[in-house]
């Protein structure tokens, strides 16, 4: 059963924050009205960075409703934070426990995040103001603290899209290109003691 | 985060010997027993959906370029 | 359980920070399995938006024109599975032949359609454009049925119109 609980947005442009939701399980049609709510809005802006000769985002042909058939399973679990009624970021994780590389922890276990992906309007290369900031921020502290409830310690891992590789990096260990796949995409993970610094801002 | 009024208690029944091994899976990943039956639970129904559908599962040793089918009746 | 959240003033601070990026995260773990068409996520990492152009078009048009896929196999005389790789598979190009008889059965110009499926060259900026644009189109609205009809139909007319000859790989 899922439940929600506030959680902030970051105004841009300044300190304002604004009150969200995190919904910790999300239901298929949670995931295809969110698909129908971002659809239309990256598609503008898919027109205009076209006109403007400039590259398109990597998931630009993401379909977040073509996920919705992961629900069916145990093994994944879909979290969303959303505004006012609309969807401002949705997380697929997956309660199949990875394995971390990392030194340290290796063979431990970790929350592996399947997708992660934030709405069209809040990415200024899209929409030029965003509507809101954080949202990544968001998801990654929902992410940590599922890794606890789990039994993961805290520990994430996922494959970045090269886009966002230099946002995983502020925050989580860059384990370089997943060799073991062909994509070409860099592996992070994310230890505990990494994950007290993210929510709590010590540097060691 | 999870909300705990929505989980249900079972007694589970086990061998000697499920117990051992159960305990050891749970101290070699540094999980939970609990967490190691639900780990089992999921898997088990990935692997269920799959394997009804018609999809074959494999062990493959790059080393000695040998694959095997893994048979299973679930 | 400790709730675990960072304070106010380190979540400005954080928030502020992803101003700019772009937040994504893709899954390479084949647990799920095959998901339009490819295995595991391989079908979510960004395809050539031209040659995706291509899949749909073939798809929509067997749609519009009420054909399943078995039957326009059959009277494309083309294998089924051909027709479902060049359906759900954006990088697998087909072979010239297949795109001969699908064309031809569809009622679309084989010297584009071989452009779009990667069989030949073009320069034609304006065909290139309009693939890119019912690519974007097609992907974005793939729900609601009207626009896909509206895509599709304005696309074939791109397609119809396009006269310029093209020059064979």
């Amino acid at each position: 059963m899922s439940s929600r609980r506030k959680c902030s947005l970051k105004a841009p442009n300044s300190d304002v924050l604004v009150e969200a939701q995190l919904i910790d399980e999300l239901s298929k049609d949670d995931l295809v009205r969110a698909h129908l709510e971002w659809a239309p809005v990256r598609l503008e802006a898919l027109k205009r960075l076209y006109e403007e000769k400039r590259g398109w985002p990597e998931h630009w042909h993401w379909d977040w409703s073509k996920k919705a058939d992961m629900l069916d399973f145990l093994a994944f679990r879909c979290m969303g934070i959303e505004h006012e009624g609309r969807m401002q970021g949705l997380m697929m994780l997956s309660t199949v426990a990875g394995k971390s590389r990392l030194a340290g922890q290796i063979g431990k276990a970790v929350l592996y995040i399947e997708f992660l992906e934030t709405a069209p309007w809040n990415v200024r290369d899209l929409v030029g103001t965003p509507k809101f900031l954080g949202v990544g921020v968001r998801l990654l502290e929902a992410a940590a603290e599922f890794s606890v409830d789990e039994g993961f310690g805290g520990r994430i891992a996922l494959h970045s899209l090269p886009q966002s590789d230099d946002f995983y990096r502020k925050y989580m260990t860059d384990l370089g290109l997943d060799s073991s796949q062909s994509q070409g995409l860099r592996y992070f993970e994310m230890s505990a003691e990494q994950m007290r610094i993210f929510l709590e801002g010590r540097k060691p | 985060m999870s909300n705990d009024l929505t989980k249900r208690t079972m007694t589970l029944n086990l061998t000697d010997a499920e117990m051992r091994a159960l305990e050891s899976i749970s101290t070699q990943k540094d999980l939970s027993k609990t967490a190691v039956i639900r780990q089992a639970l999921r898997l088990y129904q990935l692997l269920d959906a799959r394997l009804s559908k018609g999809e074959k599962l494999f062990f493959e040793d790059e080393a000695k370029s040998e694959k095997s089918e893994l048979m299973l009746m679930i | 359980m400790k709730a675990l959240r960072m304070s106010d003033e380190l979540f400005r601070k954080r928030a502020s920070e992803e101003d700019g990026c772009m937040v994504s995260a893709i899954g390479l773990k084949p647990l799920f399995g095959n998901r339009e068409g490819t295995s595991g996520h391989r079908g979510e990492l960004a395809r050539e938006p031209v040659r995706l152009a291509f899949s749909t078009l073939i798809s929509y048009r067997r749609r519009a024109l009420r054909l399943t896929m078995e039957t326009l196999a059959e009277k494309a005389n083309v294998e089924l599975d051909e027709l479902l790789r060049i359906e759900d598979d954006a990088e697998y190009v087909p072979e010239p032949r297949t795109v001969h008889q699908l064309a031809s059965e569809l009622k679309l110009p084989i010297p584009q359609l071989l452009v779009l499926s990667g069989n030949a060259t073009s320069a034609n900026a304006e065909l290139t454009d309009a693939a890119v644009r019912f690519a974007a189109r097609s992907r974005a609205v793939e729900k609601l049925n009207r626009d896909q009809s509206d895509a599709l139909n304005e696309f074939v007319k791109v397609l119809v119109e396009q006269m310029v000859g093209v020059k064979k790989k």
